[in-house]
Parts: structure tokens; C-alpha cells; sequence
């Protein structure tokens, strides 16, 4: 093996640590008295994965916020479809959550060959800007030595998309939980 | 060869297979006089949890006992039996802290969870509904018989005295809803009830899962002896092993690169020849002890064995000539320092003096030790172990 092919896979494979999160403040928000939580996910009829997987994102998000202690937050019981994650501050909700929320968090996981990616945006909501959005992706931010189950493998999406956001609202939190 | 049926003919042939094997079957279950017919395990649990509320208030208990038998004779034993079960026993002063095994407490698990899921729900959801329907089989059934046993289990406690610590005690905390009280008991060290025993085993056992630590490092390899004139070398390199909660272990190797410094000489084909080409390595064993730790950071001292040593002269495969390697027994010491992020990812440097002599018969004298200086990039985490770790610890939090 040459020497550059061994200084290449180095690089690589320490890039990938690298990928696995990501995020973009794009305001910093102020204070949040309550904020919606609305999820964006595929829906399909009978299908009992999808089920689980609402429920199972749906419960690590609380579960997870309510550690954090970000803001009060409600989850609306409202699903939408993927393709609102991109449209929704333009749409009819983005209109009803003004003056009930100062701003709503849009919240959406993408599974993807046995990995999850969890990609969440913080939206106020009058006027209407993106705050900050995060996501994380268990393909290249997680250490898996063997294949997780799904389930895991979305909470720790959801956790590490969430872990970014409680970074990027209040630095100075990066506490090792894993230790 | 033998003929095969055709093409048009197997469709048939599978049929008549099918109906044999079919027929078979039937005859075989008929002649031990089983048929087998599905059981309706929903139907069986709607039925129960309805009867068992309904037998409770006209105080017939053979009757709720039939009714869990048959339960757990037809689907297996549940949560909702071993909730009953036990509440029954407490009521009657028959129930004993044997009574309560492992199974038991992994059940009072489950139930704990679906408590805490339904607190939280109702708190922080605009709507839980639909989230209760995927969550519990029937939402209306299961909340009213948890309702219903909670009402057992205060009017038990209202009723009896019991030692805080006392498995007794502990069920009716967590079966009437004072959840407080159960966990502040479950965690509570002096407290080597059944339940508490279990609860300290369990969590002791996730603990014990190791972590992995792997790392790719960059840094330079510094010679200070007779060894010096080889010079300073940049190496890249990797750790791979496992991590306790103080100490990491782990198989190391780097490759040590760019020319000598000084032109040296090396007994080759028996002759003194020189060169300045260098190529080196380690490959070691390498164990670390953490002696400080902050919020972030830790300190260690790390120690290793291995082997350390460079090509002196290159192979040449396509003249059939050996090339000339040095080796030597490496022993390694030193101090280390990590800092970690949120998800288990560090940086770190490490500082280590190596003890390796190298030997070169009759050419230039290489003796010396040297030091190596390690910038770190590696993970030391255990996903699996962090999601149980999680799982119990939010569990088993007094208040959301």
C-alpha cells in the first residue's frame, strides 16, 4: 500500500466521523415561551413500521425536549407529508400558528438503508424565519460496529439531530453523555 | 436422465403434493385428537380485562382466578395477570417476596413505561388519541383496568402499614400511581428489598459494557539517543480496542515516513553499505488509566508493549533481493489527554517515551530511545449501552 493511499484512507475515514451531524443558524432566536412541534412523515395506510415509527419519533422528541428544557413546547397532532418540511412556513399552518406559538419546530426522519437521518428546523412564527435548522444522520455520525435495529437506530437519530439543536441554542452545553 | 414433468403438467403436480402433505397433517393432529385452532388472544385479553373488573365487584375471586388461568394457559402470562396477581395476593396478606421474580420485575417495567408515556403524552401532546390507539392495543380497556388497579392497590396501602423498604410496600407505590416514593425506594442503597436488588443488578450490568475506542492519529516520532541521526519523523497510525469506565485497551499501529536525516550504514550481503532510506513502524498492545476527569477532558497515563522498528533498505522483489529491516522489542509510557463532544467523538494528544534499542551488527550504532507525539481523532462510546443507560434512568425518574 503506497504511503499517499494510507494518508487518503485516514483522511477518510475520519472525515466520516465528521458528516454525520450538521447544522445552520441562520437567526439566533430569542426567548421561546412555547413552541409547535409538527412532524413531517411519510404516510402510509397499514403500514405498521410507519405506525411505529411515528410513535416511536413521536415519543423520543418529547422525551428528549423535555430533558433539555429548551422551551414549552406542544406536538401537534397534526402529520404532514414530507414535501411540507420544505413548504410549511408558506402554507395555511405556518398562518394558524401565528399568535399561538412563537415559533414551531419541524421535525422529520428519513430512513435510509438501515440508517436514519433526522433533520429538524426551527421556524418563528411572526414574522416568519428560519432560525435554526440541524440534522443528523446515523450513516456517518454514528460508531456501528453491527447492524442496529431500526428502532435504536432512530432514536439516536432523533437524539443526535436534537443533541445539535440544544448545542446551537445554548453553546455552552456539550456535555459527553456517552461516557 | 430421468424425464421431468413438463412445463404445464408441474402446476398439477405441486397440487396434488400440497394436498397430500395437507391430508397428512390433518390425519396425524386427528389421530393425537389436536386440531389446531387459532387462539384469539385479543378476544381472550378484551374479555379478561372486562370480566376480571366485573368478577372484583361481586368479590369473586375463583371466579378472576379462572378467568387468569385460562388467560395464561391460552396467550401466556402478561403484565395485566402479574399486576392482577399480585395485587390479589397483597389484599389477602398471602403474597410473599418470592412471589416477585425477574419476570415480574421486567413486567412492572413495562408498566412503569406505558405510566410514564401516558404522563407524558397528556402533558406535552395537543392530542394524544391516535398516539394511545398505536401505543395500547385497546387505549379505553387498558386505561380502565389500570385505573382500576390503582384503586386496589391505594385502598390496600390506605388500609395496611408497611416498612418503606418492603417489596410489599414498593408494589403498591407503583401499582397506586405514587411513583415518587417506588423509584426514591428502588434507588435507595440501603434498601436490598427484591425489587431494589434487581433494579442495582441490572443497571450495574449495562454499565458493564464496554465501550468502543478506535482512533486515527497523526503526530512525529522524535529520536533523542545515538538514534537521532535518523532524525524527526511524521507517522499516521490508528487505535482499535475496548474501554471500561477508567481504563481503555487497545492494538495500536503507525507507519513512520519521509528519509533519515543522515546517511547511516547497515551490514548488507555482508557488506557495510549506506543508505539513507527509512521507512518505519509500530505495532503494539496499549493500555490506558484515567487519573483525572473533568465535565469534558480526561488525563491518563498509558503504558504499552510491541514491536517498533524501519526498513533500512528496500526490497526489490523483481531481483529477488531481500531488503534490510531493524526490529526491536518496543515497552512505551507516558501521559495522554482527551477532550470529548456530546456524542462520544474526541480529540486528544498523547505524549509517549519509547524504550526500544536498536541493534545494527556491525553498521552505524542506533541505540536510543525516543518519544512520540500523538494528536488523536477517534470515538469511545457504546450507542447500545447509552440507549439502555437512557431507557432506565428516564424510567426511573421521579417526576418527567
Amino acid at each position: 500500500m503506497s504511503k499517499l493511499t494510507i494518508i487518503a484512507a485516514s483522511f477518510l475515514l475520519t472525515s466520516c466521523a465528521l458528516l454525520g451531524s450538521r447544522s445552520k443558524v441562520h437567526h439566533r432566536p430569542g426567548e421561546l415561551r412555547h413552541v409547535a412541534v409538527v412532524i413531517t412523515q411519510d404516510i402510509v395506510i397499514n403500514d405498521g413500521w410507519k405506525e411505529a415509527e411515528h410513535l416511536l419519533f413521536t415519543k423520543t422528541l418529547a422525551e428528549e425536549l423535555m430533558d433539555k428544557k429548551l422551551f414549552r413546547f406542544t406536538i401537534l397532532n397534526k402529520r404532514l407529508p414530507p414535501y411540507a418540511f420544505d413548504d410549511v412556513s408558506t402554507s395555511q399552518l405556518s398562518e394558524d400558528l401565528k399568535g399561538k406559538y412563537d415559533a414551531y419546530l419541524l421535525c422529520q426522519p428519513i430512513a435510509k438503508r438501515g440508517n436514519y437521518k433526522v433533520a429538524l428546523r426551527l421556524i418563528q412564527s411572526d414574522p416568519s424565519k428560519m432560525l435554526i435548522e440541524t440534522s443528523h444522520s446515523t450513516a456517518f455520525g454514528n460508531s456501528y460496529w453491527m447492524p442496529q435495529p431500526m428502532e435504536a437506530v432512530l432514536i439516536d437519530a432523533t437524539r443526535g439531530a436534537l443533541d445539535l439543536l440544544e448545542h446551537r441554542m445554548k453553546p455552552q452545553t456539550r456535555n459527553p453523555r456517552n461516557q | 436422465m430421468a424425464h421431468l414433468p413438463s412445463f404445464q403438467a408441474r402446476p398439477l403436480l405441486l397440487t396434488v403434493i400440497t394436498l397430500a402433505v395437507f391430508v397428512s397433517i390433518s390425519f396425524q393432529a386427528k389421530s393425537q385428537g389436536k386440531i389446531y385452532t387459532p387462539v384469539n388472544c385479543g378476544r381472550i385479553i378484551t374479555e379478561g380485562l372486562q370480566s376480571i373488573q366485573q368478577l372484583y365487584a361481586e368479590n369473586n375471586r375463583s371466579g378472576i382466578d379462572s378467568v387468569l388461568n385460562e388467560w395464561e394457559r391460552q396467550c401466556g402470562p402478561s403484565e395485566y395477570t402479574f399486576r392482577m396477581r399480585a395485587l390479589l395476593k397483597l389484599e389477602d396478606q398471602s403474597f410473599s417476596p418470592t412471589d416477585f421474580d425477574l419476570i415480574q420485575y421486567h413486567a412492572l417495567f413495562g408498566y412503569l413505561e406505558d405510566e410514564k408515556f401516558k404522563e407524558l403524552m397528556d402533558s406535552v401532546h395537543d392530542d394524544p388519541t391516535e398516539l394511545y390507539r398505536m401505543y395500547f392495543v385497546k387505549p379505553e380497556l387498558h386505561l380502565g383496568f389500570t385505573t382500576f388497579t390503582k384503586n386496589i392497590a391505594k385502598k390496600i396501602l390506605a388500609a395496611r402499614q408497611y416498612e418503606p423498604c418492603s417489596t410489599e410496600s414498593m408494589l403498591l407505590h407503583a401499582y397506586s400511581g405514587h411513583l415518587k416514593e417506588f423509584f426514591q425506594t428502588l434507588k435507595d442503597a440501603s434498601c436490598n428489598k427484591i425489587p431494589s436488588n434487581y433494579y442495582r443488578a441490572q443497571v450495574k450490568s449495562i454499565e458493564r459494557k464496554l465501550l468502543v475506542d478506535a482512533s486515527l492519529y497523526t503526530g512525529i516520532w522524535i529520536p533523542f539517543g545515538k538514534n537521532k541521526l535518523l532524525g524527526n519523523h511524521p507517522l499516521i497510525g490508528f487505535t482499535f480496542g475496548v474501554g471500561t469506565k477508567r481504563m481503555t485497551f487497545d492494538l495500536a499501529g503507525e507507519f513512520r515516513f519521509l528519509k533519515s536525516k543522515s546517511v547511516y550504514q547497515v551490514e548488507y550481503d555482508g557488506v557495510l553499505t549506506d543508505t539513507d532510506h527509512f521507512f518505519g513502524g509500530y505495532f503494539g498492545l496499549e493500555a490506558n488509566y484515567e487519573l483525572k476527569r473533568s465535565l469534558r477532558s480526561r488525563w491518563y497515563f498509558l503504558t504499552g508493549i510491541g514491536t517498533e522498528g524501519f526498513d533500512a533498505i528496500k526490497s526489490d522483489p523483481d531481483n529477488d533481493k531481500k531488503g534490510v529491516s531493524i526490529f526491536v522489542f518496543n515497552a512505551n509510557a507516558g501521559v495522554g489527554w482527551r477532550t470529548f463532544s456530546r456524542d462520544g467523538t474526541f480529540g486528544g494528544v498523547e505524549l509517549r517515551h519509547n524504550f526500544a534499542r536498536y541493534k545494527n551488527k556491525s553498521g552505524t550504532n542506533l541505540d536510543g530511545n525516543s518519544v512520540t507525539l500523538r494528536l488523536m481523532f477517534g470515538i469511545l462510546k457504546n450507542d447500545k449501552r447509552r440507549r439502555e443507560l437512557n431507557y432506565f434512568e428516564r424510567v426511573t425518574r421521579y417526576s418527567l
